[in-house]
């Protein structure tokens, strides 16, 4: 298999996590959802709304209620991954109480990014061409079914090394942002989960 | 990151199984003493801005008011019957008006401070609150059990609980005054409920204690204060380029701006340093209140969660929060109050020092021709030292109380507060341009008030000692803070009053004479020996019901007796029975000592039994009483001795005053004036002795003898002592006599 440019080894569970843990996070841009593309399209807002949504409710159950203040932010401040600083404020407690919760939006864009290749190249090139495909296609697919697109089940679904590879790489993404490994493989695994009940394998 | 794989969102509960049942911890004070931090901060501040406006209007005024100088002393009343009581009261009366004017002007740069401040202080906080935002309210449930916690806290308008963006990480407090808000972060809903309702106390306890307002207010005025530091400079520069039509930027290449710039670069830099020093401190506080009543194991596992990053030295010193495990040591120390640091000392005697001449600078501009005019010094020496006294005294007292005397105060701390009172002295704001004359009355107040201040501190931490070996009753620990307040004030205000008139006798005299009008000459000496009396009056009262005592005449058990011999009795057997007999006995045989050598040999000098000269060594013969009394008292008992001494050497003073007065009862015209010379002079005397010996005493161990070997030997020594001080006296000749 051809090694996606700069992520690392076909095992990309143990080996790309390591080597991304020892790079510095990753200041590529965000890839933002288009305003221009059409409702169904994967690259669209309502898309990305949807599959955000998804993504969330299995990564973070019970926190539903705060997804869509997390979405009015990122809408309003896609790249706000980037800022590394913290607010400290003067009169508080002094225990910082990091959660996962910031980091799924915009890893979920960057995966979409890399799907719908609006990402940098090197993000693009960690899926293989032929499994963004049929990744855009399941997500196509699942938020357009109420356009009549016919949905052939069990035949859209991802192959165990794919769905291997969409983990590896959501997971990588979420570490070289900041996220610890636990965090990043939970979102990883919520990922894949949501691309399997889009595709309607029992998963 | 937290783990949020249980997909149970974890909601506020009342009932919190915290394991272990609570703690219940004695009562909190009501009033923080670390508050009075922020209160000297925020002073010193508003005080650099009216030097701001001092050089603002030293821009504007400054030809006028030469010119109404000049005019005055050119104007003044001259001839051989003009005395100068007339002359300066002339003068004040000339100057009066533009030297007001002056100190108007002044106190309008301090009133911008304020104002802009407060500007600030409503800024920040909605600054903060939409950094962390969008907030959106937290349910009900957050709402109610954040009321439950507020009300166990006495806190009767309870904050609004939000939740803070996403990306928040820590909570934290804020927003106006009546209109506060605490904001959580998401990740709070993954905690155990105990530590998400510790950590939400912690919030609580910050609002408690009124630390949201405080912390606003102190860096509103930090803030507010480079712009009013910049007015003078604005205004030279207009100034400048209106009337002279040159490089306005020329006025600004003498020596005089650049020492404006450093000074006021380090003032705000020192200040900002204390404000997170003093923010670190609240923490600690917080910690304790929000566990006041309950187990301390959510919130040290709360603190200890999260591993702990190294910081540099830098970092810490900005931090707005102490590291988690230091916190963690302070909350299992129990419900003892954490003692004031080293670093806090340096803090508090550098700001101090500062308030000190700025506050008498001003007020000696300000009462220029007003009938307080002499009253300068007293004003600043009050504000000072009433300052220290909360800041740093009564902290003190409530380590020292809380610990029933047994945690020492290191005597570093007083080593401290002596050194930093002379830095504060040196590079305060107001000396900008007047280095080369030291502080505001000369050198010798770098010397004066250190000594003065560190004496004071000693005196201060005995006294502590000794009242909080006393029997106390814990409905009565309200006296504790009355107490506190009282005895440091007094000492510390005293002190500075006692140093300022050193320092300018010191300018007048040589070093001799200097201490001579220092203390039995001094014009303060009347506050000051009223001042000694009262605290020898509290100290005797602590002394009196100490628990360092036994009862040799123990009643029989079932005796038959009234209700008035056993009252009697016992009253007789704690007396009898304690510490302060013995002490009270050394301090007659002083006086009696004092009083037969007296009496005894004549003086070298000359002059008769009732001439001036024999009523100073009358009044000599008292003190050198009360000093051998205070020095054998310390020389037996160390710092413990020095406690006993405040009421053991005025004791011995106003003994051997009286029977020194009594001998000429019938020849006095005014026999209750002269009394007061017998008492005064004297007793300012000891006073000056006590403050002197105070840090010495500090360093000697507080030795544990039996009483009555060590009664015996005061009494053998004092009695020796006493007698070889006064012979000295009287053939010392005329160089104690103030009219010789």
């Amino acid at each position: 298999m051809n090694t996606p440019g700069g992520w690392g080894a076909v095992n990309i569970q143990g080996v790309a996590v390591a080597r991304i843990a020892r790079r510095k996070p990753s200041a590529d841009p965000v890839p933002v959802p288009s305003e221009a593309a059409a409702a169904n399209a994967v690259e669209s807002w309502l898309s990305f709304n949807a599959f955000s949504r998804d993504v969330f409710a299995q990564a973070h159950p019970g926190y539903e209620d705060i997804l869509d203040g997390a979405l009015t932010q990122f809408r309003k401040d896609p790249q706000r991954i980037h800022q590394r600083r913290s607010l400290d404020p003067a009169v508080g407690t002094g225990v910082a109480l990091s959660s996962a919760i910031p980091f799924v939006l915009p890893v979920v864009a960057m995966f979409l990014g890399a799907v719908t290749e609006r990402a940098v190249t090197g993000v693009v090139d960690s899926i293989e061409r032929a499994t963004r495909g049929r990744i855009a296609r399941i997500i196509r697919d699942h938020h357009g079914s109420t356009h009549d697109v016919p949905q052939a089940a069990g035949a859209l679904g991802l192959s165990g090394e794919e769905e291997g590879i969409v983990r590896g790489v959501v997971l990588g993404w979420g570490v070289g942002r900041g996220m610890d490994p636990q965090s990043a493989g939970n979102l990883a695994d919520a990922v894949v989960r949501t691309l399997r009940s889009y595709s309607g394998d029992a998963g | 990151m937290t783990d949020l794989a249980n997909p149970v969102t974890p909601e506020p509960s009342a009932a919190l199984p915290d394991g272990p049942p609570a703690v219940v911890r004695p009562g909190l004070p009501r009033i923080s003493p670390t508050r009075a931090q922020y209160l000297l901060l925020v002073v010193v501040l508003l005080l650099a801005g009216a030097f701001a406006g001092q050089v603002a209007y030293n821009a504007f005024w400054a030809t006028s008011w030469s010119h109404t100088m000049s005019r005055c002393l050119r104007e003044r009343p001259a001839g051989p019957n003009i005395t100068v009581g007339q002359l300066s009261d002339y003068l004040q009366h000339c100057t009066g008006p533009a030297e007001q004017q002056r100190a108007l002007v002044s106190l309008t740069g301090a009133l911008a401070v304020v104002v802009l401040g407060g500007a600030i202080m409503r800024v920040l906080p909605q600054r903060l609150l939409r950094r962390a935002g969008p907030v959106t309210t937290a349910s009900e449930k957050w709402q109610q059990q954040a009321a439950t916690a507020a009300g166990d806290m006495g806190i009767t308008r309870v904050p609004l609980v939000v939740w803070g963006s996403v990306w928040l990480e820590e909570p934290f407090t804020a927003g106006r005054p009546g209109r506060v808000s605490i904001v959580l972060p998401v990740g709070v809903r993954a905690l155990p409920p105990a530590q998400a309702d510790a950590l939400l106390r912690h919030e609580l306890a910050h609002v408690a204690v009124g630390d949201v307002r405080l912390v606003w207010l102190t860096r509103g005025v930090l803030w507010a204060l480079p712009p009013v530091l910049l007015i003078p400079l604005v205004v030279i520069l207009i100034q400048t380029w209106r009337t002279a039509h040159e490089n306005p930027l020329a006025a600004f290449g003498g020596a005089f701006w650049w020492e404006y710039a450093f000074r006021a670069a380090l003032l705000i830099t020192v200040s900002a340093l204390v404000s997170q020093l003093v923010l670190r401190s609240r923490e600690y506080e917080a910690d304790a209140r929000s566990v006041h009543g309950r187990s301390s194991a959510a919130m040290e596992a709360l603190l200890v969660a999260r591993p702990a990053t190294a910081l540099t030295w830098w970092k810490r010193v900005r931090a707005n929060h102490p590291p988690g495990l230091e916190r963690v040591a302070a909350l299992s120390r129990g419900p003892l109050p954490l003692r004031i640091s080293l670093l806090e000392t340096a803090a508090v005697g550098v700001l101090g020092a500062m308030a000190l001449d700025a506050v008498t600078s001003l007020a000696e501009i300000g009462l220029t021709g007003t009938p307080w005019s002499a009253e300068a010094r007293l004003v600043g020496a009050v504000t000072a030292g009433g300052l220290l006294s909360v800041v740093w005294g009564t902290a003190t007292w409530r380590t020292v109380i809380a610990s029933g005397g047994t945690e020492p105060v290191p005597r570093s701390s007083l080593l401290v507060l002596g050194v930093s009172t002379a830095l504060g002295l040196l590079v305060q704001f107001e000396r900008t341009g007047t280095t080369g004359s030291g502080t505001l009355f000369g050198w010798y107040p770098l010397t004066t008030v250190p000594v003065a201040m560190a004496g004071a501190g000693a005196v201060s931490v005995a006294l502590a000692g000794l009242w909080a070996r006393r029997r106390r009753r814990p409905d009565r620990a309200g006296w504790d803070r009355v107490a506190a307040v009282c005895v440091n004030a007094i000492l510390f205000v005293g002190a500075l009053r006692i140093a300022e008139d050193t320092a300018l006798a010191l300018q007048s005299y040589d070093w001799h004479d200097a201490l001579i009008v220092s203390g039995m000459y001094a014009t303060t000496g009347t506050t000051t020996a009223v001042a000694l009396s009262a605290l020898a009056l509290i100290t005797l009262w602590a002394a009196l019901s100490g628990g360092d005592r036994h009862a040799p005449f123990a009643a029989s058990p079932g005796a038959q007796a009234s209700r008035r011999w056993r009252t009697f009795r016992v009253t007789a057997t704690t007396i009898a029975g304690s510490g302060t007999f013995g002490t009270a006995a050394t301090s007659l045989v002083a006086a009696a000592a004092a009083v037969a050598t007296r009496w005894t040999f004549l003086p070298a000098a000359a002059g008769g039994a009732a001439s001036v000269h024999s009523i100073e060594f009358d009044w000599w013969s008292a003190a050198g009483a009360g000093g051998a009394c205070l020095v054998v008292l310390i020389a037996l008992r160390g710092t413990r001795g020095q406690a006993e001494a405040l009421y053991a050497a005025p004791l011995a003073t106003l003994l051997a005053s009286a029977a020194l007065w009594g001998r000429h009862f019938a020849e006095w015209k005014d026999p209750v004036k002269a009394a007061e010379h017998y008492a005064v002079g004297p007793l300012a005397q000891v006073a000056f002795l006590i403050l002197l010996l105070g840090v010495p005493s500090a360093f000697l161990p507080a030795r544990r003898t039996p009483r009555m070997r060590r009664a015996r030997t005061g009494i053998l020594l004092v009695a020796a002592l006493s007698t070889a001080v006064v012979l000295a006296i009287l053939r010392s000749g005329t160089r104690l006599l103030e009219l010789s």
